[in-house]
């Protein structure tokens, strides 16, 4: 199919891809949730790549009053204090949520932070992101030290007058200090390239072109009964580097991109409240495409997963966004809170991480 | 401009469905409850959260003396203004806009265009209006949130 996905719907693959030595990145919900993945799962995983995101249950940062509904409260706490807190003191505690992660490890509900000790993490946040605001994403930088992680292996930027963004160098995106959709600036860098040097040290310059599969495939089959709650496309897609393709790479690694709002291959912008279905979604596949993953993908063997949410505002989902779930939404019951081994979300991303490792 | 006043996704011609309608008919009085109710319990939770921010400021006031307090309460002020600011530069910043594209109206060729124009205008006037107005009540939203958690991290910090 070359590096293009075509008109095939093909069923994701199995490449026996390492099991330990896998990492993901994203931006804002995409780094929420990479956050939460990366410790809910945190035995897969030797790195993650947070562009603007908050640390882990930070929307239960403050409950002050039983009047608010819980559900209320993690609306609010993501919006006003996980997002665009008014001053330092008022973003997330990291010292509280680093303790309610020991716990939630102990609980069982997500894998052992010991794990964390070696893992590389790249953390930034631009200085003119008035999404998410830099306050919190120091936050996270704060949170991952509590947890055990080295100093030395965190990659903390936060010198880049950048808007809330993923950084490219390509021409058409957006000026660095914009703060719109699709969130896709130009720094004359591809951050995408920075995330995964620092994650895999030693990495090979990415290709100049592509001779891999860019594969889309049909998440369905990996939701179940979930997909009423998860919020998620219809199709994800993956890259597959030429020499994995040939099967000439023993255990390759994988990498998770994973997208932020408003940028799913089919997010629809709403106008006045209500989807425009009538127009074409205007960002498409341009996080899967122009974002730099796939280039030094195929010169380093890396696959590179892009799982794929979309918009949902009904009754029983509130996400017309299209956002990675990290404040609630998509907790059907007790046993399946978004943050948990057994999040709906959680869940089938990491169905497609062992799909790829089998 | 489309036959439909925005864009929902329904094609000019489409058969009508007057079962779908006699439901959303008969729905309507309901859901005026329903969100009779949401406004009553959002009022509910915001009174709430005014009795606590002052039941939190009363104790904060033991602790005016520690510098820490003072200065954060500053800080506090000041980043509310800092928004304030910015907001009234959105606003500055649509109505220049705005002004600008009346200045083009004069340039329409037909009675339809011209209609189509203004029109438009007065629709993105509306959304600029609607813009500030929501971006005010966030604002508003987040200084509740954000001092109600501040005043109580300080008012259970234990006293030098």
């Amino acid at each position: 199919m070359g590096a293009s996905a075509g008109e095939k719907i093909v069923q994701l693959g199995s490449y026996a891809a390492s099991k330990r030595d896998n990492s993901i990145s994203g931006l804002s919900s995409g780094a929420f949730m990479t956050v939460q993945l990366h410790l809910a799962r945190s035995a897969s995983f030797s790195g993650a790549g947070i562009i603007a995101g908050g640390p882990f249950r930070c929307a239960e940062t403050y409950r002050s009053r039983e009047v608010v509904a819980a559900e209320d409260a993690c609306i609010e706490n993501s919006l006003y204090i996980c997002m665009s807190p008014l001053i330092a003191q008022t973003s997330p505690d990291a010292k509280k949520l680093a303790q309610m992660t020991r716990d939630t490890a102990k609980a069982g509900l997500i894998d052992d932070i010991a794990n964390l000790a070696d893992d590389r993490l790249y953390i930034f946040t631009g200085s003119r992101d008035d999404v998410v605001y830099s306050d919190v994403v120091a936050r996270t930088r704060q949170f991952y030290e509590l947890l055990g992680v080295k100093p030395e292996n965190i990659a903390y930027r936060d010198d880049v007058p950048a808007g809330h963004s993923i950084i490219t160098d390509n021409p058409e995106d957006s000026v660095l200090a914009t703060n719109q959709p699709p969130y896709i600036n130009n720094g004359g860098f591809m951050q995408s390239h920075e995330v995964l040097g620092h994650i895999y040290q030693g990495l090979k310059p990415p290709a100049e072109r592509l001779a891999g599969q860019l594969v889309r495939f049909d998440q369905a089959e990996f939701l179940g009964t979930d997909a009423r709650w998860a919020s998620m496309s219809r199709f994800g897609y993956a890259y597959i580097p030429s020499q994995v393709v040939a099967g000439a790479v023993a255990a390759p690694r994988v990498h998770i991109a994973l997208h932020g709002c408003k940028q799913g291959y089919n997010y629809t912008d709403y106008v006045n409240g209500r989807a425009d279905t009538a127009n074409r979604p205007p960002y498409g596949n341009r996080y899967i495409t122009t974002t730099g993953y796939n280039q030094i993908a195929e010169s380093n063997d890396i696959i590179v997963l892009y799982p794929q949410a979309e918009g949902t505002d009904n009754g029983e989902v509130q996400n017309p966004d299209g956002c990675w779930d990290w404040w609630g939404y998509s907790s059907k019951d007790a046993k399946s809170l978004f943050y948990s081994r057994d999040a709906v979300q959680i869940k089938a991303i990491h169905a497609m991480l062992d799909r790829l490792c089998a | 401009m489309t036959k439909f006043p925005v864009s929902v996704g329904v094609k000019a011609g489409a058969a009508s469905d007057p079962a779908a309608e006699s439901e959303a008919l008969a729905s309507s009085a309901l859901t005026s409850v329903a969100h009779a109710l949401t406004t009553h319990r959002l009022a509910k939770k915001y009174a709430a959260s005014m009795a606590n921010n002052g039941a939190l400021s009363l104790a904060l006031a033991t602790r005016l003396w520690d510098p820490e307090v003072w200065s954060e309460s500053m800080q506090l002020q000041a980043a509310i203004v800092r928004r304030l600011q910015l907001q009234g530069q959105d606003w500055r910043t649509g109505c220049t806009v705005l002004l600008q594209d009346y200045g083009q109206l004069r340039q329409a060729n037909t009675m339809s265009k011209l209609l189509e124009k203004q029109c438009n205008l007065s629709s993105q006037f509306a959304q600029l209006l609607g813009n500030q107005a929501t971006n005010f009540v966030a604002l508003l939203e987040n200084i509740d949130v954000d001092y109600g958690y501040w005043a109580s991290q300080k008012t259970d910090a234990p006293l030098d």
